[in-house]
């Protein structure tokens, strides 16, 4: 019963965590870009002009949002293998997780699109007046770093602390299972992605939260539906 | 066990709730407006400009977005009290309100600051470029409205189809609880809410999303509080 639940929640959120790849890559996708250059202001520049692609597409990316509470079902794989670990070491870590997407579903993924708001209007009507464009840029900014504060909290102490939580070996997970956690599929994907040249640097890095999201969920499903005891 | 949990979380949430009232105030709330005119232009010119509030305070009315997945669990307090009723009366509509407020602190509660960006950015440095203003602030708009589709759907289809559920008397809610539900205190408060002058409306209707989770959720953990039958 549990293994069948299992295998339905992995396979439809996969699925689903497809399209938020697509909308990662109309985000941040640049096919100018190196590796070095994605951990620099020049991804800056992508982001906040959506490379300047048009206003419907920008539209589009922001669909992927609507659908992370259900991109948050997948850390209750990892909630049924690491529960025995207790409160501390088992259930926060995931819960922190959960939250992480609750929160960027609205505040990254929908909201995005409201830093690329100056650039396309710039784009649509031109601007004569730099000033009050900085300053209106600058306010957008804060008000995003305001808002995803808290997800970010979550989602890096979230991917540490689950980190530590299989390491500690008080799992259903072995130790090694962490190569497969969040926290490792992110290190992956930075320090590949950071030797690659464009255009490949954007398709590794750009998606880099499906990825996190993505791989993590298809490892715990497969190893937990491969154990007897997990019931 | 299960009661002692539910009174305990209905105490958090709805404790945690009276901060979105705070947050609301900040974005919605205008002295000015009476309930008339809350349903016409000048609102947006409220909300647009912030009332014309200091920036920091606009962040700190971003915060209650912060506690929405907290929020949330309001439904499952509703959730334990409807299950008698089958899946279809129970979980979906509950399963739709915390999908909504799931969504509704990112994109709304957090994403409402954006729309007062530009009158921000006006109010402090001034803009002489109209049709750059005008294009920016409808595609901030557009933004905010599309990101907002899915959680506006969940939160008028889930509240009605949780009204629809109390009343089919199959819950543990007598039917007369439809007017603490949150279809009845949203209908409540648009009512009564038109009618008061200013600067009356504002709290009814300024603050009108915490309205609507705070009253159910306090009524149905004291509905549920020492009734036998919830851990059944």
């Amino acid at each position: 019963m549990l293994k069948n639940h299992l295998r339905i929640l992995g396979i439809s959120v996969s699925i689903l965590l497809i399209w938020n790849g697509v909308c990662d890559y109309i985000y941040g996708f640049s096919a100018q870009l190196n590796g070095n250059e994605y951990t620099s202001l020049a991804i800056w520049d992508v982001m906040r002009t959506a490379g300047g692609r048009p206003h419907w597409m920008i539209m589009m990316a922001q669909t992927a949002g609507w659908l992370y509470p259900f991109y948050a079902l997948s850390y209750y794989p990892w909630w049924v293998g690491m529960k025995r670990a207790g409160f501390w070491l088992g259930t926060l870590p995931c819960l922190m997780l959960a939250y992480a997407l609750f929160m960027i579903g609205g505040i990254q993924h929908a909201g995005w699109a409201f830093l690329t708001v100056l650039a396309q209007a710039k784009a649509a009507v031109g601007s004569t007046d730099p000033t009050f464009y900085a300053f209106a840029e600058r306010t957008l900014v804060e008000h995003f770093v305001m808002g995803d504060l808290t997800a970010l909290i979550a989602m890096y102490g979230g991917s540490i602390w689950h980190a530590v939580g299989i390491l500690s070996g008080r799992t259903l997970f072995p130790r090694w299972f962490v190569a497969f956690s969040p926290l490792a599929v992110l290190f992956y994907t930075f320090f590949i992605g950071a030797f690659l040249p464009a255009p490949l640097a954007g398709i590794v890095i750009t998606p880099f939260g499906t990825w996190y999201m993505l791989f993590p969920l298809i490892a715990s499903t497969i190893f937990l539906l491969n154990r007897a005891d997990i019931n | 066990m299960l009661q002692d949990r539910l009174r305990k979380l209905g105490v958090t949430v709805a404790i945690l709730m009276l901060w979105n009232g705070v947050g609301d105030f900040i974005f919605a709330y205008s002295p000015k407006l009476n309930g008339a005119q809350y349903s016409t232009m000048m609102f947006w010119d409220a909300v647009r400009t912030a009332n014309g509030h200091p920036h920091w305070l606009v962040m700190l009315a971003q915060t209650p977005g912060w506690l929405y997945p907290i929020y949330a669990l309001s439904a499952l307090i509703w959730w334990f009290g409807m299950r008698r009723a089958g899946f279809w009366l129970s979980t979906v509509p509950c399963a739709m309100l915390a999908y909504a407020l799931l969504m509704i602190g990112g994109v709304q509660h957090i994403g409402f600051a954006y729309l007062s960006v530009l009158g921000q950015a006006k109010a402090l440095v001034g803009s002489t470029d109209p049709t750059f203003y005008a294009t920016a602030q409808r595609l901030l708009v557009e933004h905010f409205l599309w990101g907002d589709l899915t959680a506006l759907v969940a939160f008028f289809g889930g509240t009605i189809w949780h009204g629809a559920a109390i009343l089919s008397g199959r819950t543990m809610f007598p039917r007369w609880f439809i007017f603490l539900s949150p279809l009845g205190v949203l209908t409540i408060e648009m009512v009564v809410g038109n009618f008061l002058p200013a600067p009356f409306a504002g709290i009814l209707l300024g603050m009108f999303g915490t309205w609507f989770m705070f009253v159910p959720t306090t009524a149905a953990t004291v509905w549920m509080w020492n009734r036998a039958e919830v851990s059944k």
